[in-house]
């Protein structure tokens, strides 16, 4: 293999694939990243088993080959090198790289690509494919709900459901649930159901970054993996094996209260009464009351209350509000956690009774359920 | 091709197990040390995921590496009545490779492990992304000297497990040494034994089935590795490793049966002559009075500070010999480890009462550990040498 | 009014509360029969926490036939006695002196067959009155049935507890015979439940298995002594002094094999406990006390539990060397376990050096078997006694200095400092007495705290597990868990304690429930669920933390009540002295 590059494009390929080298040793190689030559690219790929990303540079190949070296020597050697062209070549057979970059050179030993684990290729199977800010708001809005602990280990994933034209993404840990349906730019041919890793779908979120290209989503159940394809760049990861609980069942389908709010301001008075729920169990305490006549608008008083600190409460008034009096109290993450992802607009909070699940929807759309089970505390 | 000898039982089950698609998802492997288990379980590892199995082959992905099989293979199976859309992938399928287009029948059970398509070897080179073999210190620092397997390490196989197989088609976890799981992990594992995530195979290595938690060994099926006959093996030393046969004669003799032991004696003839002399050394001290037991105390004490796994490894050399001594006092001579030695030892244990042998292991246990909490080893050995019942 | 002679009834059922004051007595009493007739098996029954019933087995050499009836006469004991007067002193009751008070207070009925007898024997009785009697095959031993217990005396069924309580006093009862009798196999079913089996192969160490399980057994040290004037010897186990316990209840005495209650001999264990265990805990033991016959009078109390000896002070003595004996032997492994512990829990006049800084390297620590990285020291002569100032002043309940944090090790301890020296703060002993202080707060002042399931999880438990359930309910509850019987050994958890939400909810409740009946005191319920529920939510060693979890860790445990020791009496800082750092790099 002998090859040039420039140094800004084999840093760039080199942070990307960064993200999928593994950080401890079970297969000591795969703390190495892959470099390949493929047409007049140098490919770069890496994997921790769990998560494989690939992307291609431009470089001027001189000779095809390929070799493995280890990932962050080189990604700390190639970053404090000048913003200039970069030579590239194996030595001997012993498996080792030598650098060049202007008046800097090294000599990085690697090993052999052939014993790097396969990059695993889906080359058919079921393929759709989104929008890249579609899908990156949809992650956003879902993979936080999942559990971070193995202990029920498809709670880990997100489920991603395609079935014609739609997109559905699902979380949810034991206490709460986010559901984010959208729609596909290109229909898919089969119906298909898989658990992604949660950490792979924050990945692909953050490779998505401000990327306008849509993504092309290929799936081969069978072969228990998903690939993400958008802009130079394939992410392919493993599923998680086991079926995701249905959750239909456990979103209300009714309300005795629908309370509207402006989210920014729910979110202001949700934080300062975080403040002083972090020393006590974490409760932060809603009571929505409906204006007293017409026209007056209704308000929630937002409150939380701990031995030790003391208490604080607020009110934000409510943009509108449907049914009567009602209370509800939630762990202050959780609330926390679903108002900060939608961001902006006006968020309806639906309730029962102080016992059975709050349910969050930003309004103006029916594509985002987001379910929190109550805290039972004493009013 | 199993690539294993004498376990022939086994391998009959095995084969006839994946003909039917009915492997277990769990495996015990018992058999004394050296005498095959891991062999067997990198064996199992290749069989599950070989390219040769029908059914393995089906769900295999289309590996780049598959395309440089001879066109003769995938000619082939072209010819074979296999119908839909599998016949496709048959194409690529290097299961007629493995056995030769000569054959009439379409790949089956018997071929696997092949041990020549990529998934064989890559197993064979430990660089399978899908089998993952954990025991004592493995994921550790080396310098971290562990007794145990821990809780952590049966968390890390979990998460393996729950994820989809990488490259092959099956996981395989492999527990070297399974009664070494300390109870935390061994209850760990317990919950993967009892809902094992599809596509998985977990294979338990012990020497001492009854050290493990019962819950454990019942939630696995069983396979008991003999050790090969003295002749047997002695045939196969002379013939696979050319070993000469006097020498073969002598190392399947004292191997007791254990391939894998005669195999390191026959690579390493220098450490059988090391084994005599130690072991003379030993009765040497036994027989001798205090001023020899402290000499050799220093001289061990010397060796502990230049090498320290030599010289742990010359006080197992003790243990087990005076395990012998307990087996021989007890009736139980059909397991010594020193059967080559069985003369002196028969004698010796006439000299001593049960209480004495038993008081004399505990304080090597002792020793031992001491040693690994950093004792004066000098101090620990004298100690240990004073308690050394006299001749 | 006119004083009238109490009817013969009446008195004999006065009589028999003095003998038979609830179930347990009733228990206690048969199972010292059984042991006297040689039993080598004895299983109990009881339905409705023994009121409803109990039913004891045994393979005993029974009673002959024609005794059969005259036992259950008053006082028919002596008679029995006067055979074979010295054994009988031997025996742990007065066979027979407890049937007719038994009988008095219930349904009753025996059936035996004497050792060398063709055949059996069975006697009804109601309320005292032989009923029924005449001969019965069965097999040899004896079968014994009471029902409805105090049933023609209901104010007395009104001074029993719930049947839950009164079923754990029975289980503890068995327990303590079972250890003092490894030969003989005990086995206990509470209703279908079999909630106690004993191997009853003669080795203690087995019968301690069966009754504490493997956590306690393996931390209990055998004790054996004879008095240099031999006629005294004690012997039995003790628990090292990690394995403390928070009430004098683990403490069980036995004098010749009966289970006694003396005050004297619970001092004489404390005493020699004295200075190794954290401020109100105290020890596990279970101690046999052999003394001869005629040194010891147990007839000072008609249920026999409290006795009187002779020579009180060579008991004493006798039981305090044992125990003192078997605790400096095995003292160098706790010094490395808790070196500084002892510094705050006795401070004036206990050995205050930090043994990590004695000579490494003894070869005492080898020849006993301990590890002696961090040396051995010898409770008797402490190398530096008190001389460290700084640890000296503290005392046990003085607070914690305000501590900066400095880093973590091995995952585990983190290490802080102050002006007057280093700390060494165990994370997870130390969030756990925070979280303790915490839960037990909240139970009294707001209530429970939940938060519920998004889908309620079922959980399968063990009949033990599903016992520790049903005793510990209310706590539970209390607490935060939401549970409901989902039909067989299922539980369906719909809720859980705020702060336990990370893991598994089937799991946690599984792991509490093992954890509270390992704690177990039966007096002090409330708190060992505390203290389990503490343990399972709190860090957990190995548990990287970041520098401002573990400065908010510290801040939360400097305003606890007791920040030096964690729920279960184990140390959460052990403090090294700039004086002492100071000494042991040669700098003074």
């Amino acid at each position: 293999m002998k090859l040039s590059c420039l140094q800004e494009n084999l840093s760039r390929g080199l942070s990307i694939v960064g993200r999928a080298v593994a950080s401890r040793a079970t297969l000591p190689i795969t703390q190495n990243v892959l470099l390949e030559t493929d047409r007049s690219m140098l490919k770069l790929s890496a994997t921790n088993l769990e998560i494989a990303i690939t992307t291609w540079i431009g470089a001027m190949i001189e000779e095809e080959g390929s070799i493995t070296v280890p990932a962050r020597l080189l990604t700390e050697f190639v970053n404090t090198l000048p913003s200039d062209r970069i030579d590239l070549e194996l030595e001997g057979s012993v498996g080792a790289m030598r650098l060049v970059c202007g008046r800097a050179e090294a000599r990085i030993h690697g090993a052999s690509a052939d014993d790097f684990p396969p990059i695993p290729q889906v080359e058919e199977g079921v393929s759709a494919r989104v929008g890249s800010q579609e899908l990156k708001n949809a992650i956003t809005r879902v993979a936080f709900a999942a559990a971070t602990e193995e202990s029920r280990p498809v709670l880990t994933g997100v489920e991603a459901k395609l079935s014609g034209n739609r997109f559905t993404l699902a979380a949810a840990d034991g206490f709460r649930l986010a559901v984010q349906h959208g729609e596909l730019a290109e229909p898919v041919q089969d119906d298909i159901d898989v658990i992604v890793p949660a950490r792979t779908m924050s990945e692909v979120s953050r490779l998505l970054g401000d990327q306008g290209d849509p993504v092309d989503i290929m799936m081969v159940p069978a072969r228990g993996q998903v690939l993400f394809k958008v802009a130079g760049v394939e992410i392919v990861s493993q599923l998680l094996q086991g079926t995701f609980p249905n959750y239909d069942q456990l979103i209300p389908q009714s309300y005795d209260n629908r309370s509207v709010f402006d989210l920014q301001k729910l979110l202001r008075a949700t934080r300062t009464a975080a403040i002083f729920a972090r020393d006590g169990s974490n409760i932060i305490r809603l009571q929505m009351t409906p204006g007293e006549e017409e026209g007056i608008s209704g308000k929630a008083v937002v409150s939380a209350r701990s031995e030790e600190v003391g208490e604080n409460q607020g009110e934000v008034d409510t943009e509108t509000i449907e049914g009567g009096e009602s209370k509800i109290a939630f762990n202050s993450k959780y609330l926390q956690d679903v108002l900060t992802v939608l961001e902006r607009g006006q968020v309806a909070l639906e309730t029962t009774t102080s016992s059975s699940p709050g349910v969050f929807k930003p309004v103006g759309t029916e594509d985002y359920v987001h379910v929190v089970m109550p805290m039972f505390v004493q009013w | 091709m199993w690539q294993i000898y004498g376990q022939d039982h086994l391998t009959r089950q095995l084969d006839a197990a994946i003909k039917v698609d009915r492997l277990s998802h769990a495996y015990l492997l018992v058999g004394p040390p050296h005498v095959g288990k891991m062999s067997l379980a990198i064996n199992m590892a290749q069989a599950v995921n070989c390219l040769a199995g029908e059914s393995n082959a089906a769900r295999q992905p289309a590996p780049e590496r598959s395309l440089d099989l001879e066109p003769a293979a995938g000619l082939f199976a072209l010819d074979d009545a296999t119908p839909g859309p599998a016949s496709n992938r048959l194409l690529e399928n290097s299961g007629q490779y493995a056995s030769g287009p000569g054959e009439e029948v379409p790949s089956q059970s018997g071929d696997v492990p092949c041990g020549d398509c990529s998934q064989c070897q890559r197993v064979a080179q430990g660089l399978h992304s899908d089998v993952r073999i954990i025991g004592v210190g493995t994921g550790d620092d080396e310098n971290v000297n562990r007794r145990d397997i821990r809780i952590e390490q049966v968390r890390d196989i979990e998460s393996f497990l729950n994820l989809t197989p990488y490259e092959g088609v099956c996981k395989v976890v492999v527990v070297d040494g399974a009664e070494l799981m300390n109870t935390a992990a061994a209850n760990a594992l317990l919950k993967t034994l009892e809902e094992p995530p599809g596509n998985s195979l977990l294979l338990l290595l012990t020497a001492s089935e009854d050290a493990l938690l019962p819950t454990i060994r019942s939630r696995c099926s069983a396979l008991y590795l003999k050790p090969a006959a003295k002749s047997e093996l002695q045939e196969r030393l002379t013939r696979d490793y050319n070993a000469d046969p006097e020498l073969a004669e002598r190392v399947a003799r004292i191997s007791r049966g254990c391939i894998g032991q005669a195999v390191n004696a026959l690579r390493d003839p220098e450490a059988l002559e090391q084994r005599e002399a130690d072991l003379q050394r030993l009765q040497e001290v036994c027989e001798g009075g205090l001023d020899m037991r402290f000499d050799y105390a220093a001289e061990l004490a010397t060796r502990f500070n230049r090498d320290r796994d030599a010289a742990k490894e010359l006080l197992y050399l003790w243990l087990r010999w005076w395990r012998d001594l307990l087996l021989i006092k007890e009736g139980a001579e059909e397991y010594l480890h020193n059967y080559d030695h069985v003369a002196p030892l028969r004698l010796q244990a006439t000299r001593l009462t049960t209480g004495q042998v038993t008081a004399f292991i505990k304080r090597l246990n002792r020793t031992l550990e001491a040693l690994d909490a950093n004792a004066n080893p000098r101090l620990t050995l004298e100690v240990l040498m004073l308690g050394l019942p006299l001749a | 009014m006119s004083v009238r002679i109490l009817p013969p009834e009446l008195a004999s059922q006065i009589a028999a509360g003095e003998v038979v004051e609830r179930p347990v007595s009733v228990v206690k009493e048969l199972l010292e029969n059984s042991l006297d007739a040689n039993a080598s098996r004895i299983s109990v029954e009881i339905k409705g926490g023994g009121v409803e019933s109990i039913r004891i087995v045994d393979n005993g050499y029974g009673i002959p036939s024609n005794e059969v009836v005259l036992a259950f006469q008053r006082h028919a004991t002596s008679k029995v006695e006067s055979r074979n007067s010295l054994d009988a002193i031997a025996t742990l009751g007065f066979r027979g002196e407890a049937l007719p008070s038994i009988a008095a207070v219930s349904r009753m009925s025996m059936v035996t067959r004497f050792r060398d007898c063709e055949s059996g024997f069975g006697a009804d009785f109601l309320w005292g009155g032989l009923v029924k009697e005449g001969a019965q095959g069965c097999p040899p031993g004896t079968v014994v049935q009471v029902s409805d217990l105090f049933g023609n005396l209901p104010a007395r069924r009104r001074f029993l507890k719930s049947a839950t309580a009164e079923t754990g006093r029975i289980h503890d009862l068995l327990a303590r015979y079972a250890l003092a009798y490894p030969e003989v196999a005990f086995q206990l079913r509470v209703g279908d439940r079999q909630s106690l089996s004993t191997p009853g192969n003669g080795i203690s160490a087995d019968a301690v298995l069966a009754v504490y399980g493997s956590e306690v057994s393996s931390n209990l040290l055998e004790i054996t002594g004879e008095g240099p004037e031999s006629a005294y010897s004690v012997d039995g186990f003790i628990g090292n002094p990690g394995l403390n316990r928070a009430n004098r209840t683990y403490m069980t005495f036995f004098v010749n094999r009966r289970w006694i209650q003396s005050r004297m001999l619970t001092f004489a264990l404390e005493e020699a406990y004295h200075g190794l265990l954290p401020e109100r805990r105290y020890p596990l033991a279970i101690v046999n006390i052999s003394v001869p016959f005629e040194d010891v009078d147990v007839n000072s109390h008609p249920a026999k539990r409290e006795v009187r000896f002779h020579q009180d002070g060579r008991v004493y003595s006798a039981l305090q060397r044992a125990v003192r004996e078997s605790l400096v032997a095995s003292s160098p492994v706790r010094a490395m376990r808790a070196p500084g512990a002892r510094s705050y829990q006795e401070p004036p006049q206990s050995d205050t050096s930090p043994r990590f800084f004695t000579s490494p390297f003894d070869s005492r620590s080898l020849v006993s078997g301990a590890a002696p990285a961090f040396g051995s020291e010898s409770r008797e002569g402490a190398p530096i006694q008190g001389s460290g100032p700084a640890d000296a002043a503290l005392t046990p309940r003085q607070a914690l200095p305000s501590l900066r944090v400095v880093g973590q090790v091995r995952l585990t301890y983190i290490v802080a400092e102050s002006p007057d020296g280093m700390y060494l703060v165990d994370q997870h002993a130390a969030h756990e007495r925070v979280l303790f202080d915490r839960i037990i707060r909240k139970g009294v002042n707001s209530g429970s705290q939940s938060q519920s399931l998004l889908a309620p999880v079922s959980v399968d438990l063990s009949p033990s597990q599903i016992a520790t359930l049903t005793s510990n309910r209310d706590f539970l509850v209390e607490y935060g868990f939401k549970l409901e019987e989902f039909g067989g050994n299922s539980y369906l958890v719909r809720a859980v304690p705020s702060f336990l939400t990370r893991g598994n909810p089937a799991k946690s409740l599984v792991d509490i429930l093992d954890m509270v009946a390992f704690e177990g005191a039966i007096d002090d319920q409330e708190q060992a669920v505390a203290a389990s529920l503490a343990c399972h939510a709190a860090i957990r060693a190995g548990q990287s933390m970041t520098e401002t979890e573990m400065r908010a860790l510290l801040e939360q445990l400097e305003v606890t009540d007791s920040p030096h020791t964690c729920p279960h009496g184990r140390p959460t800082v052990i403090h090294f002295s700039s004086y002492h750092m100071e000494r042991e790099f040669g700098r003074r």
